[in-house]
């Protein structure tokens, strides 16, 4: 696999496989009418950045390995852009190709009735919805309603609906795929429906089903299916329509940014870009001092053809320099005030210019031919796009950290569509300078109540969607500026491995009695049969229950089965295992015993890893603290912090920082994401434990976090506490700090009064002091040693 | 008749596709034997690459650009994975079939990772346009997959393939990304024949999707650039007259115009003879009237607005002039008289505003109509590409020889054979090389200035050859990766022996014939190997490993990038490649039968050995396994990582390591 799917992908797409597999296998499953089954139907409910797309075709690879026979999947999306982008990342040496190797990608507009009845190969159908969406198909315009005798002997629609392979009685299976599922209308249901798909798999940000899939939902919810979102155990598929990703899980991850920061100006447009040009250089030399490997790209929002001042119509045909065009006057800004270099910027709007009379300059890009262009743009690499609404979907680069919103866009619905553009985090990881995790809008308004309604909606529509993602707004650049803090001095922290050398042995030994399927016939079969209930609907008449032999579905590799598996609980893991092991090449139906064995044995392969491998720190590899944001009229400053001061301090945080301020130690208020982080050795994840204060004391790192409480009741949170290199030393030492008084052994809270500091004693045992005041319990956490029990 | 009973299921299906093809209806390309190419190439198995460094040429940075793999090409283009969808052109020269350059294996039918070349195929052999066609299917099939979305493939052929090819291409890349069919003259001496003399061949040109590539153009030529000339001393530059009217009538630009030289009054339709009516507007003025009364003031005149009753809003006629539209006695304005003066005096001295009055075609001064000045560095830079390329264009008469002209008489693409003939000397025995110019306006119309160019039938390596020198002459950094088997039974290894001799010698400048300089670059030459599978890399030595790696591995993000540049072997325990970003790569690997894992020790000797080079993060490091993983480290597990980068699928393939001894068996007992 070209794309590590992050655990909560894979486990997304899985639970919409065993969910498939759960209807089919089901003796209940309603029928659409004879020789159609109702359809499969699911609705991924994932956000911006949650990587929808590779989920999607995850669970497509997923199904056909469920599937007796390859499937032909015809993947629909609104826009020829979206179309292109996903073509271009499913084909050969595109990004998500590893996910769906199986298959011949290609488009509605090139498939003939060789593909179509060769049914060795599964097959992924691009199409826009413009390119099938019409009513009356008889006297249709579109081509593929039209008769092609050049081409064959039907329709293509009406050939994909027969889809007859060669040689065989049985049509091939249709996978139905929309990533767009809130635009769908019924007319374009219906067409979908006449094909009768085997599978419906729509994304959508908002859960509205189209009114007429509508009825294949409320079939399904007959038969026990419910439009509740239901998180699935493993294994244990429910009966839900709905798969939903937890917007946590995808700020977790470093997809999406840490946090957005929305700068109102209602100045001159020279004086928002200059901020936002002086913040950009900056942030371009953070992203190559931290070896990022990505350069930020901005983002210039704006009307097309209005002048600047009274929103009359600019016209083409005068000069280049005397027009008053709004991408005119922003390009010729960035060119003539700012120096940024031609070649990087992009205009992408339907700007008139008069060519033959009034030519633009030579670098002036300028790509108005809208979806066809967008190729040519996407391929220029543009770090500074000038644009209106017709930025095609599709277009949402993670690099694109910076945002100018001019005030011709007018409302607040403007800044809330934008920010879908630039919410994405390149790279997938939150970096030590918090500009680079962050989202910057330069937005000009008439005043600053605007500015407030502008920042109340979007905080509304945060709040509702991503709650993780933190909103910050400046009327004032000033305050802006001061936002940011950089360390007083310098200091660093030895970054945290996984030492899992303890672990290869234990785990060779669960592969040693790993059973050898590689000749074994029986185990690797999944059920023989196969179960239908035709129900006849409204005439209160018992279900027909027919019985047929069933096809092997495709087969595939042990291995592949069990480092999925163990990948998606802890990925960590598949690293310290001999994947050359020749009884991995076992070929074994997904449904089948043997395969159903190997997952459990994953499973334990996991388990042996997470009780073995430990925490190390490791000196030669540096974590140096970088600057930390702040709201300026919130800060609140210390004597011996690192930064001047911090404002994300909750009241109930305020007196630890308070007494290790008076500790006199050098200490810091710890950002989570993109501060220093040490990794929870868990199963279902790759969570981090951000400890909320690090404190230098002679040498030592002193990890304090007074939220333990979660923690020290888990193996992983108590793994936390012996951090250790290979000779014993302990230079960060993690202290957790519980409220009130608790016992050790076994650990339980006795009284309510007090605090209590974690550690592990010298033999390697969890104990815990109890102290009075949150002054005691802070001195004591930087202790190396705990005072003798009391 | 064949035993369908000992058939397999594949091959009944094909048999029974083959069958129903001619059921399926429509216009189609049927042959015997006929495969679905995904077919095929699905039983292609990739293999691995072993680098000569005494073949290439030149700084490790430079050999980093460019690859020549010797090889079968069908099993190179599988194998190429890194650069499945990166290619920007694919410019290659196949066989003909013309009798003499077409081999073909009977075994491919069969299995299609057989390397042997097969037998020619002669002029009259009744299967030779079936087997023409099987051969060309599955590679062509493989060049579409190497293109980028807006990549574009430019076959050469000519008349005995052409159609079959064309209606192939068609097929598969579709009829709408056809770009062109370009005519180009190969010859211009006619040969005798009885009918007619074969002066042209084609190339075919086809783009994976045509709304996503791109079409450059041409340079201008100097007849184009004639035209615009500075006879006033333009600081804008050289500018030619243009029309100062546009269709279409506008409310505020459709008003007269006096001439100061005439005294005529100009509207945009024409000009107006007095007593005769005004036509009502159909056309307008290009620039606005601020800018017009700019003009027309340059010379010191003084312009006024006034409403000469022909419902155009006011006129601009010289203040105090006698102007009307019934009549007007030009002769008898004395206002006229003063502003021609001065009118002619500034024609003479000044630079010309940029709305003027042209000359009659007798030579009045002034006396024409308005005219708009266009300045050449305005207009569009070059020239769109025609597809009949005429000879003249290709004969490159710097590097030819008196002793070359004999090809032209003997009627063959006399250039190309005479700039292989000058750099390898006349023993090459090649009749139907292609022109250099040719290539190089292929690869300027198609490939953009850092892309990417692929040649799977590299032959003598003109492709290479063009990308050279034209990444001299523009400036450009395109790369090129060639494909060449040569023919070994005839003591002709001509991978090594032409192809990169020839590009060899192009780098250093050497000629058997005239004199040439050295051109910029180098190439990267490796040898096909052995398949490859997960047993095969595990029984690598160290530098086979590197090898490999150097070969095979990307990054999603910068995929088709040049090639890591390797260090000197035994300078370092694991450093072995650095990137061009200045990022390290590491391989904790020592042959066969050592562990390979990625623990702290060895952490820490690689976090030594990325400072004293000065690497940045993250570390890219391949081994076996890791034990210590921590932020910073770019983890590649061997082989799966090699594997995949190979494009090998690790849910439907198998490692094949079941002849391997069984490690953990052993730890075990």
């Amino acid at each position: 696999m070209t794309i590590q799917l992050m655990p909560f992908q894979a486990r997304a797409a899985d639970q919409i496989a065993a969910r498939y597999l759960l209807l089919t296998g089901d003796k209940r499953r309603p029928m659409e009418w004879q020789g159609w089954p109702t359809p499969f139907y699911q609705a991924l409910a994932a956000l911006t950045g949650a990587g929808k797309t590779p989920i999607l075709a995850d669970s497509v690879a997923q199904i056909r390995a469920l599937m007796e026979r390859e499937p032909i999947v015809l993947w629909i999306s609104k826009s020829k852009a979206v179309v292109d982008q996903t073509l271009s990342n499913f084909s050969p040496g595109g990004k998500y190709q590893g996910l769906i190797e199986s298959f011949l990608v290609t488009t509605l507009g090139e498939i003939d009735s060789v593909l179509i009845s060769d049914d060795s190969q599964a097959a992924l159908v691009l199409a826009t919805v413009g390119s099938f969406n019409q009513r009356a198909k008889g006297e249709g315009s579109l081509k593929v309603h039209q008769r092609a005798e050049d081409t064959g002997d039907a329709a293509l629609w009406e050939m994909l609906a027969a889809r007859a392979p060669v040689g065989a009685t049985e049509r091939r299976p249709l996978i139905i795929v929309y990533d767009e599922a809130q635009n769908l209308a019924d007319q374009q249901a219906d067409l979908l429906l006449e094909l009768e798909p085997e599978v419906v798999l729509v994304a959508s940000a908002t859960m509205r089903t189209p009114n007429r899939l509508g009825q294949i939902v409320s079939r399904l919810q007959q038969a026990g299916w419910t439009d509740q979102v239901i998180q699935d155990v493993p294994d244990q598929p429910q009966k839900g329509l709905v798969t939903a990703v937890r917007s946590g899980d995808v700020v977790e991850a470093g997809l999406v940014k840490r946090q957005i920061v929305l700068g109102g100006y209602s100045t001159e447009m020279e004086t928002a870009l200059a901020d936002m040009l002086s913040d950009f250089e900056a942030a371009t030399l953070k992203a190559e001092e931290l070896e990022t490997g990505f350069k930020p790209k901005a983002i210039y929002v704006c009307r097309t053809n209005v002048t600047l001042d009274d929103g009359t119509t600019d016209v083409a045909s005068r000069p280049f320099r005397e027009r008053r065009a709004r991408p005119i006057l922003i390009w010729r800004y960035l060119v003539e005030v700012a120096n940024v270099d031609p070649a990087q910027i992009a205009v992408y709007c339907d700007l008139k210019v008069d060519r033959k009379a009034f030519p633009p300059p030579d670098d002036f890009r300028l790509f108005s031919g809208g979806e066809d262009d967008f190729g040519a743009f996407t391929a220029g690499n543009f770090r500074h796009i000038i644009f209106n609404q017709s930025l095609q979907e599709g277009w949402d680069d993670p690099e694109c950290g910076f945002a100018y919103i001019d005030k011709s866009m007018g409302s607040a619905v403007q800044v809330e569509q934008v920010i879908g553009r630039v919410l994405r985090q390149p790279g997938a990881r939150h970096y030590a300078d918090p500009d680079l995790n962050t989202a910057h809008f330069y937005i000009r308004v008439d005043d600053k109540q605007d500015f407030q309604r502008t920042l109340n909606s979007v905080r509304a529509k945060l709040g509702a969607e991503m709650p993780e993602v933190r909103l910050e707004g400046f009327s004032d650049a000033r305050d802006r500026r001061k936002s940011r803090l950089e360390p007083r001095e310098p200091a660093t922290a030895p970054e945290i491995h996984i030492d899992s050398d303890a672990a290869v042995h234990p785990m060779d030994e669960v592969l040693a009695k790993l059973p050898d399927y590689t000749a074994d016939t029986v185990n690797t079969q999944g059920p023989g049969e196969h179960i239908q209930a035709i129900q006849t609907i409204g005439d209160g008449s018992d279900a027909k229950v027919v019985t047929k032999a069933r096809d092997h579905s495709n087969r595939v590799v042990a291995r592949w089965l069990i480092r999925r598996a163990m990948q998606r609980l802890y990925p960590e893991a598949v690293k310290t295992v001999d994947w050359a092991d020749p009884r991995f090449d076992a070929r074994v139906e997904v449904t089948s015993p043997a395969a159903h064995h190997l997952r459990d044995q994953a499973e334990k392969l996991v388990d042996v890893f997470l009780e073995h491998a430990e925490l190390a720190f490791e000196m030669t590899n540096p974590y140096s603290v970088g600057a930390v944001l702040t709201r300026p009229d919130q800060l609140k400053r210390f004597v011996h912090s690192l930064h001047e001061g911090y404002s994300d301090i909750s009241p109930s945080e305020m007196p630890f920082a308070q007494a290790i301020d008076d500790l006199g130690l050098k200490w810091m208020r710890n950002p989570s994401n993109g501060g220093y982080s040490i990794p929870l050795l868990e199963k279902g994840g790759s969570r981090q434990f951000f400890p909320d204060f690090l404190v230098w004391k002679d040498g030592v790192v002193y990890a304090i976090d007074p939220k333990g409480k979660h923690l020290i009741l888990e193996d992983a949170g108590r793994k936390l506490l012996a951090i250790r290199d290979e000779k014993g030393n302990e230079f960060v030492r993690v202290r957790l700090i519980t409220e009130g008084k608790w016992q050790a052994d076994p650990i339980r809270k006795l009284a309510p009064d007090g605090y209590s500091v974690w550690r592990l004693s010298k033999v390697g045992k969890v104990r815990c002091t109890h102290h009075a005041t949150v002054d005691a319990a802070v001195s004591n956490a930087v202790e190396a040693v705990a005072p003798a029990l009391t | 008749m064949r035993d369908l009973d000992k058939l397999s299921r594949e091959d009944l299906i094909r048999l029974l596709q083959a069958s129903e093809a001619q059921e399926l209806g429509g216009i189609r390309l049927t042959y015997p034997g006929q495969t679905a190419p995904w077919q095929i190439v699905r039983g292609v198995q990739p293999r691995g690459q072993r680098i000569d460094p005494r073949l290439s040429v030149g700084t490790e940075e430079e050999q980093a650009e460019n690859l020549i793999v010797e090889g079968e090409n069908l099993q190179a283009m599988v194998s190429l994975y890194k650069y499945r969808g990166q290619v920007d052109l694919v410019l290659t020269d196949p066989p003909y079939n013309t009798g003499q350059d077409f081999r073909y294996n009977d075994r491919w039918d069969e299995d299609p990772n057989d390397p042997d070349l097969g037998k020619l195929v002669p002029a009259d052999d009744g299967s030779r346009h079936s087997k023409w066609l099987r051969f060309m299917t599955p590679r062509l099939w493989m060049m579409k997959e190497a293109l980028r979305p807006g990549g574009v493939l430019a076959i050469c052929i000519d008349h005995r393939e052409l159609f079959r090819l064309g209606m192939l291409l068609d097929s598969m890349f579709g009829e709408n990304n056809r770009i062109a069919i370009i005519n180009w003259q190969k010859t211009y001496s006619p040969k005798t024949t009885n009918h007619v003399s074969t002066a042209t061949e084609y190339v075919l040109v086809y783009a994976k999707d045509a709304s996503l590539a791109k079409t450059q153009l041409l340079p201008r030529d100097e007849g184009m650039d004639a035209r615009y000339k500075n006879k006033d001393g333009d600081p804008s530059g050289a500018w030619k007259g243009g029309d100062a009217t546009a269709p279409e009538a506008r409310v505020t630009t459709v008003f007269g115009v006096q001439s100061p030289f005439s005294g005529a009054l100009h509207y945009p339709e024409g000009e107006h003879v007095p007593g005769n009516p005004v036509p009502p507007p159909s056309h307008h003025w290009r620039l606005s009237r601020a800018e017009i009364k700019r003009s027309l003031e340059a010379c010191g005149v003084k312009y006024e607005e006034r409403d000469l009753g022909d419902g155009r809003g006011k006129a601009l006629v010289i203040r105090g002039s006698k102007i009307g539209l019934a009549a007007y006695k030009a002769d008898a304005d004395r206002a006229l008289a003063a502003a021609r003066e001065k009118a002619l005096a500034a024609r003479a001295t000044k630079v010309w505003p940029e709305f003027y009055f042209a000359d009659t075609s007798t030579g009045l001064v002034g006396g024409g109509r308005p005219a708009l000045k266009r300045y050449i560095d305005k207009v569009a830079k070059g020239r769109i590409p025609w597809t009949y390329w005429a000879a003249d264009e290709y004969r490159d008469p710097l590097v030819l020889g008196p002793q070359s002209w004999e090809h032209e008489e003997s009627g063959h693409s006399q250039a190309g054979v005479a700039e292989l003939t000058a750099i390898m000397g006349r023993s090459h025995a090649f009749t139907t090389v292609k022109p250099l110019r040719l290539f190089k306006k292929i690869i300027q119309i198609w490939c953009p200035p850092r892309g990417i160019v692929l040649d799977p039938f590299a032959g003598s390596g003109t492709t290479g050859h063009a990308v050279l020198e034209l990444n001299q002459e523009t400036h450009s950094r395109r790369r090129f990766v060639l494909i060449e088997q040569g023919r070994p039974e005839r003591g002709d290894p001509y991978a090594r022996g032409l192809t990169a001799e020839r590009l060899r010698r192009v780098i250093s400048g050497q000629r058997q014939i005239g004199k040439a300089s050295p051109l910029q670059g180098g190439f990267r030459f490796s040898k096909l190997t052995a398949k490859v599978d997960a047993a095969a890399i595990l029984a690598l030595q160290r530098e086979e490993m590197i090898d490999l790696l150097l070969t095979s591995h990307w990054d999603q993000a910068e995929r088709g990038a040049a090639h890591l540049h390797r260090l000197p072997a035994g300078t370092h325990q694991y450093l072995f490649a650095k990137s061009a970003r200045g990022e390290g790569y590491f391989l904790v690997w020592n042959g066969p039968d050592q562990s390979s894992v990625l623990n702290r020790d060895a952490f820490r000797m690689i976090v030594a050995e990325a400072h004293a080079e000065g690497l940045s993060h993250p570390f890219h490091v391949y081994a076996r396994r890791t034990t210590y993983s921590g932020p910073n480290v770019e983890f590649y597990q061997i082989p799966s990582r090699i594997l995949e980068k190979l494009g090998f699928n690790e849910a439907h393939q198998l490692y094949g390591t079941g002849t391997l001894p069984d490690p953990v068996a052993e730890d075990a007992a």
